[in-house]
């Protein structure tokens, strides 16, 4: 019963927060959003993308709306969001440089 | 001359004339005096006018900052929740009449998955639920949710949601202390408590998104506004023309100042290339939308077309509260609403939130297309109006005491908090759980494809919990008769005429009850051999064996 309910929770976090937290750290400079801003961008983008994605995906490619391609989805949003942040804040290149 | 000495009386009488009415409005829902409502709504009209020699005067505003400001937040977004979920306290049937069809809905997409089920779909689900919602709650449910939790938890959860994105528009816009005071009333509002109760889900997802939508487009970010622009269209499409409308006036007003600036001398080159600038990001922002919604709009392009040919030949209200009831559910603010449009009007201050309340008004008040349903958006847009009013025009007025304009303010929530009381106390689903019962006893003792019948009452229920066909008059795809013999059957007590009108229906059939509007169903027909009665407990089922 815990672990179901826990497992839901963490499932809404995943699905309602993780891919909008993600993107806001792209698309928004640092200090340009305060983390009131950060909780609703990262609700609203989360609720805005990651269904449109996996529809349009549906739609024009035929690909599956299950478990597997969703958590894909959201991963590969969160790994495209941490190679831009990462990238921007120059620490591949200062590591480079110190090497 | 007259307005010369008017003035000077309406200017230091126009506080003490607010706290009076607040405390008759206060004194009213206490019972203590006895007001018409009427009376209470002139006085706020009344109220709202003789604003306008106060905020002529206002020269300068202070930005109002608060310190805590997430902590405060997340308090009143703890108490909308809390609220929200005061009527599932004693009582366990979801709230509202679209429960039902909303829990079939969901899982019929959950049914499909891992499709879209497009094809498949009935005309009604086509023309009534758009696809973003399902989407979204299609993805929920991959990850745990199943329908009962997705309206009875995060439902009210978005219905709470919902003063985030609205604090944060209003100080986008204005600042933390108007925020905050529009964040609180949205909290106390009865109307947005009204709206939840009637389970307005993709109402409420789409003021989410809309509110989202008006900051990225503030904020001048069109890719952001794209997706949530795109969504919003996915999800609710009076909504989504809402903002379409607001959409094309703003852009309306940028090309009326690009013409301006050019009939201008001295204007510089460089603010023409932003006006311009942002005239092609709006345009292809539509376009890019347009292009965007077409896999959603395509395939229901002809239902859509039929229901919009439909209200604007024949404007309907909608399912929701008219405008007169509205008044008086928002009385507590709705002057300080007007106060807050007629301060942006005077100020010329023609923001987008002016363009919301000035379209939204407008479909409300010349009760253009479904206007009653527009009564959601215009609630939101009258409660960030209503904090403009609050606090530019009493928090931060000079001529004002400070404790004066603190007690007013929290008179406003006083009063808006008893109404909101009333409502949560009389909130009741439309069905006891013992006519629930009834109804899950048919998904477990019937045939799996037997068809129900019900009155329009009772069908959503049916529709959600029983998991069968339902046929019920004027709802769903099974129905085959006209309001007049649906009439005529209900009323009959021939069981000829009972028979001749069951008989285009296929078998195996079930008649529910749930005993509600006791007088619109003779049952007294079900009484003979052709029926049997297989449930009575709460609510009544029979067979038909003829």
């Amino acid at each position: 019963m815990v672990a179901e309910i826990l497992g839901t929770i963490l499932g809404a976090i995943i699905v309602l927060f993780v891919p909008g937290c993600a993107l806001t750290f792209v698309l928004f400079k640092g200090g340009e959003i305060d983390n009131i801003e950060r909780i609703v961008m990262s609700f609203a983008l989360s609720i805005a993308s990651v269904p449109l994605i996996l529809f349009y995906l549906s739609w024009g490619f035929g690909i599956k709306i299950n478990l597997i391609n969703s958590l894909v989805v959201i991963f590969l949003i969160v790994l495209f969001s941490l190679i831009v942040w990462v990238k921007k804040r120059g620490i591949i290149h200062w590591r480079f440089k110190y090497n | 001359m007259q307005l010369k000495k008017v003035r000077p009386i309406i200017e230091s009488s126009f506080v003490q004339l607010c706290i009076i009415f607040l405390a008759a409005i206060l004194l009213k829902e206490l019972g203590i005096v006895s007001i018409e409502d009427n009376v209470l709504i002139i006085f706020a009209y009344i109220l709202a006018l003789s604003s306008i020699p106060p905020i002529l005067k206002i020269k300068e505003i202070k930005v109002g900052k608060i310190p805590y400001v997430l902590i405060i937040l997340i308090s009143i977004f703890l108490f909308t929740f809390a609220v929200r979920l005061l009527p599932y306290a004693e009582n366990s049937v979801p709230l509202g009449y679209d429960a039902g069809l909303y829990k079939h809905v969901i899982e019929l997409y959950a049914d499909n998955l891992p499709d879209v089920p497009e094809a498949g779909l009935p005309e009604w689900v086509k023309s009534a639920y758009p696809q973003g919602l399902f989407l979204l709650t299609n993805e929920l449910h991959i990850f745990g949710f199943d329908s009962i939790e997705l309206i009875k938890i995060f439902f009210p959860f978005l219905c709470a949601f919902l003063i985030f994105p609205l604090f944060v528009v209003t100080r986008e816009f204005f600042d933390e202390r108007t925020a905050i005071i529009a964040a609180i009333l949205c909290a106390l509002s009865a109307t947005q408590f009204h709206v939840f109760s009637l389970l307005y889900f993709k109402n409420v997802l789409a003021l989410i998104l809309m509110l989202v939508s008006i900051y990225f487009l503030k904020k001048e970010r069109y890719a952001l506004l794209i997706l949530s622009y795109t969504a919003l269209g996915a999800c609710h499409k009076p909504t989504f023309l809402l903002f379409t409308l607001i959409l094309i006036l703003y852009l309306g007003q940028l090309v009326f100042s690009l013409i301006r600036s050019r009939n201008k001398e001295g204007t510089n080159g460089r603010s023409k290339n932003v006006l311009i600038k942002k005239i092609k990001f709006t345009i292809l922002t539509l376009v890019a939308v347009g292009i965007l919604l077409m896999p959603f709009y395509l395939t229901r392009i002809d239902l859509y077309y039929n229901v919009l040919s439909s209200a604007v030949d024949a404007p309907s209200g909608g399912t929701f509260i008219n405008f007169q009831e509205y008044e008086w559910l928002s009385i507590a603010y709705l002057p300080f609403a007007l106060i807050g449009f007629l301060y942006l009007a005077i100020k010329r201050d023609f923001n987008l939130l002016f363009l919301w309340a000035a379209v939204n008004g407008s479909i409300v008040v010349f009760k253009l297309l479904f206007y009653n349903r527009f009564i959601i958006p215009l609630d939101l847009i009258f409660i960030i109006l209503g904090a403009i009013g609050l606090n530019y025009v009493f928090l931060d007025s000079k001529k004002i005491s400070k404790r004066l304009a603190v007690a007013l303010l929290l008179l406003v929530f006083i009063s808006s908090g008893v109404i909101l009381a009333e409502r949560v106390q009389n909130t009741r689903a439309s069905i006891t759980e013992n006519q629930l019962e009834a109804v899950v006893w048919l998904s477990k003792n019937t045939e799996d494809g037997a068809y129900m019948l019900a009155l329009s009452y009772d069908a959503p229920w049916v529709l959600g919990w029983s998991k069968r066909r339902v046929i019920a008059p004027g709802l769903f795809e099974y129905d085959r008769h006209e309001t007049d013999e649906w009439r005529e059957f209900f009323r009959t007590k021939d069981l000829n005429e009972t028979k001749e009108f069951l008989s285009v229906y296929e078998r195996p059939l079930y008649i529910y009850h749930s005993g509600k509007y006791k007088y619109i169903l003779d049952l007294e027909k079900f009484d003979s051999e052709c029926f049997e009665k297989v449930y009575d407990r709460g609510a009544v089922i029979y067979r038909y064996l003829c």
